[in-house]
């Protein structure tokens, strides 16, 4: 079997492999959003020069960008409970959902430090802070989406976790390599459309500077 | 009307009757297994939930695998139907690993394992083992007809592929002397094997003998022949489940099973040659005594006959006593470093810290002379006009396509793809190490690529040569530089995807085969956190150094 005689096959599961890459989707959104809130504020406390606020904020910025996503992932598994009663019904926690806080953690170091630069630069009356933020931080969401792709990992029904389901199915090997650089395509097509989308928002943003 | 409805209700009485879960009408009364009056504990948490979560394997056929539909099907699938109708409930069956399925069931993700668990001395510490075993296997080697492989001393010192979480890959490294390539699922350990990355794939004797029929007997590989370290398989709760309801109910379904030669019956129906260790827990399980059933559980003690629960479990790691240095650090300060005491998994300890520590390094060199010779090629390639744009084209394809996919499907796609074409090719396929430096080198060095180009051009220095931007650029973008290598040191992990050992794939390893939990993730975030910051304190004291200059 040639890897393109498993093209017909792997395109037919085109809408199940859609579903998947929508769960990282919503894994790097909700994790890039939350995580550069909190991450921003903790920097503005780091630029502030509170003497009592440097050291807790610093530390919590270490923690968070120091620790590999996976040690998280495995935190948030083993921590968070897998099941939830509401009304004496039994409820799953959807893996997505922790798969999406252990990816906040780094998103906050990111931008605690990012955004520390930024406010530094600014009063130091550079141009092109805001600029170098917002390049640097467009970087980091396609960090995040391709992080996102590691979540199968505790089980989240994400895309590459949704490919391996499908290749088990198929009953093996056969086709890996053709699966995985379809699964690829998704994430680069993502990937483009999201730097454009990010282009034009830095321009407007230089423009308005 | 009322015709029908009988007929239809006849029918579904028919089903009942014949249907070999509800009544094994062979089986003795007492060995039949009885729902509890009040269920306690996880048993009472099924029923609440109403459906019973069973984990079980999706590249193990025909015990475990996908249908074409993508539904969980086996012989393993279809015991754990047995349970969820026996008690009522609806069921749901998840896919687990070697590697993650004691982890699973004991987070409570899945309230049962059926999943080709092999019952040893060192599991029955991390979870409860369901008693009696239901199966058993043995390892062999799966390999090349040409490739000669004739007893496990011809082995020695060679690579063998194996899958992570294995119970006997520690004896088959020490014992044995093999060199242990890992792999974190059986069809990346068979890919591994047909490129030649190993010469053998050690796996049990059940699944590889079902691989050689399936080909018909007339394919390239073969099995070898003396299987070894043969232990039974166990059906497994979390810990303190084994003696509760659930344990004592999984205890009896599986007493039932042997007593009604129902696994006996499934294998016939997967095809699966009848095994003489089932065939003999049948008899067991069978036997009469006045006639009444030997394995029944004794009404005085509760508890079935000690010999129709098999034997001892195998011992998959020398018994040894820690140096009374680790015994004490853990009775004074919780710190439970005995498993990793011993000197050989100090060593895989010691030799992962070592790779994760060269993998960063060269990955964060890497990533920077990438990101500077591609942004400084690029600007000035920009400089000369559209015929420069256009001459930038292949190296910004390269650029999109390397920091744009995942980089655990670029190790795949590159170590599985890639190597496999040049290694049919030429013989020589690039070793693990290799690839990973290289893809964790690209996938970095491209957003540096982005971060350093952008710099560069951005500034109002445009009558100034390419080269004397340089130094402002990598000021300004500098937190982003560091971002990117922070996140590579991170991401190195995933190089344990194509068998290189690095620490969190060890330690993750070390955990699944018992060692302590807490302390081994608790080390793992302290070491992370010191290694980082270490390496931020070496850039932060370059940037001192740049600026200054």
């Amino acid at each position: 079997m040639t890897p393109l005689d498993a093209l017909p096959e792997i395109l037919s599961h085109t809408g199940y492999l859609a579903g998947g890459f929508g769960i990282n989707m919503l894994i790097s959104v909700v994790s890039m959003s939350v995580g550069t809130v909190i991450g921003v504020a903790i920097g503005r406390l780091r630029h502030a020069g509170f003497r009592s606020l440097e050291v807790p904020s610093r530390f919590a910025t270490n923690i968070c960008r120091n620790v590999p996503s996976f040690v998280l992932l495995f935190y948030m598994a083993s921590m968070i409970p897998s099941e939830i009663t509401v009304a004496g019904s039994i409820h799953a926690v959807p893996l997505w959902i922790k798969a999406t806080l252990a990816l906040i953690f780094p998103v906050i170091g990111f931008s605690s430090d990012q955004s520390l630069g930024y406010f530094a630069q600014r009063e130091a009356g550079l141009s092109g802070a805001r600029e170098t933020f917002v390049v640097a931080w467009a970087q980091y969401f396609l960090i995040i989406i391709m992080a996102s792709a590691t979540a199968s990992v505790i089980g989240a029904d994400e895309i590459v976790g949704r490919a391996n389901t499908i290749i088990a199915q198929s009953g093996g090997n056969s086709f890996l390599i053709t699966m995985y650089l379809y699964v690829s395509i998704w994430f680069i097509l993502s990937g483009l459309i999201l730097t454009s989308v990010i282009r034009t928002v830095s321009q407007r943003v230089s423009k308005i500077e | 009307m009322l015709k029908a409805l009988v007929t239809m209700l006849a029918a579904l009485w028919l089903i009942w009757m014949t249907d070999p879960v509800a009544a094994q009408s062979d089986v003795p009364p007492e060995l039949q297994a009885q729902m509890p009056d009040a269920p306690t504990g996880r048993m009472a948490h099924v029923l609440q939930r109403g459906s019973l979560i069973v984990g079980v394997k999706d590249d193990y056929p025909p015990w475990g695998m996908r249908s074409e539909t993508g539904e969980l099907i086996g012989l393993e699938a279809d015991l754990a139907r047995d349970l969820a109708k026996r008690m009522g409930v609806g069921l749901e069956l998840q896919a687990v690993s070697a590697s993650n399925r004691i982890t699973r069931v004991n987070q409570g993700i899945v309230d049962v394992v059926i999943a080709t668990t092999g019952d040893t001395a060192e599991r029955r510490k991390q979870v409860d083992v369901i008693l009696p075993n239901y199966y058993s296997s043995g390892v062999v080697v799966y390999g090349r007809r040409d490739a000669d492989l004739e007893g496990w001393d011809s082995l020695r010192g060679e690579k063998v592929c194996l899958n992570r979480g294995a119970f006997y890959n520690r004896v088959l490294e020490e014992d044995y002397g093999i060199d242990g390539q890992y792999f974190a699922a059986n069809r990346d350990s068979q890919l591994a094997l047909k490129q030649g990355r190993c010469v053998g794939w050690a796996f049990d004797d059940t699944a590889l003998a079902q691989l050689i029929r399936a080909q018909g007997g007339a394919g390239d590989y073969e099995v070898m022949n003396d299987a070894i370290l043969v232990s039974p398989w166990a059906v497994l709760v979390a810990q303190g489940e084994g003696q509760g309801d659930l344990g004592r109910f999984l205890s009896d379904m599986i007493g039932e099973w042997h007593a009604g030669g129902r696994i006996l019956a499934l294998q016939d129906q997967w095809g699966i040659p009848r095994s003489t260790y089932v065939e003999a827990a049948h008899e067991t399980w069978q036997a009469t005594k006045a006639g009444s059933p030997v394995c029944a559980r004794n009404p005085a003690t509760g508890q079935h006959p000690a010999t129709c629960l098999g034997d001892n479990p195998v011992q998959g790691v020398p018994a040894a006593d820690p140096p009374a240095w680790v015994a004490g650090l853990f009775e004074t300060t919780g710190i439970d470093l005995r498993a990793v005491a011993s000197p050989y998994n100090f060593n895989r300890l010691l030799r992962a810290l070592w790779l994760t520590f060269s993998l960063s390094m060269i990955a964060i060199v890497g990533a920077l002379v990438v990101g500077v010779s591609l942004s400084v090629l690029q600007v000035s390639l920009e400089r000369l006009g559209r015929i420069g744009r256009l001459l930038t084209l292949p190296q910004r394809m390269l650029i999109t396509v390397a920091r744009m996919t995942p980089p655990i499907l670029q190790l795949y796609i590159v170590f599985f793809g890639l190597g496999g074409i040049l290694g049919n090719a030429q013989g020589f396929a690039p070793g693990s190490f290799a690839i990973a430096s290289i893809i964790l080198s690209l996938y970095a060095g491209a957003t540096n690529t982005i971060i350093l180009s952008h710099e560069m051009t951005s500034v109002s220095a445009n009558g100034q040569p390419v080269l004397a931007r340089l130094p402002g650029a990598i000021t300004r973008g500098f937190d982003g530089l560091v971002a990117t290598c922070v996140n590579i040191v991170k991401a190195a992990g995933m190089a344990s995807a194509i068998a290189v050992s690095e620490l969190v794939s060890t330690v993750d390893l070390l955990v699944s085969e018992g060692a302590d939990t807490t302390t081994m993730m608790n080390g793992l975030l302290i070491f992370y956190f010191l290694f980082v910051l270490s390496i931020l304190w070496v850039f932060r004291a370059l940037r001192r150094r740049l600026v200054s200059t």
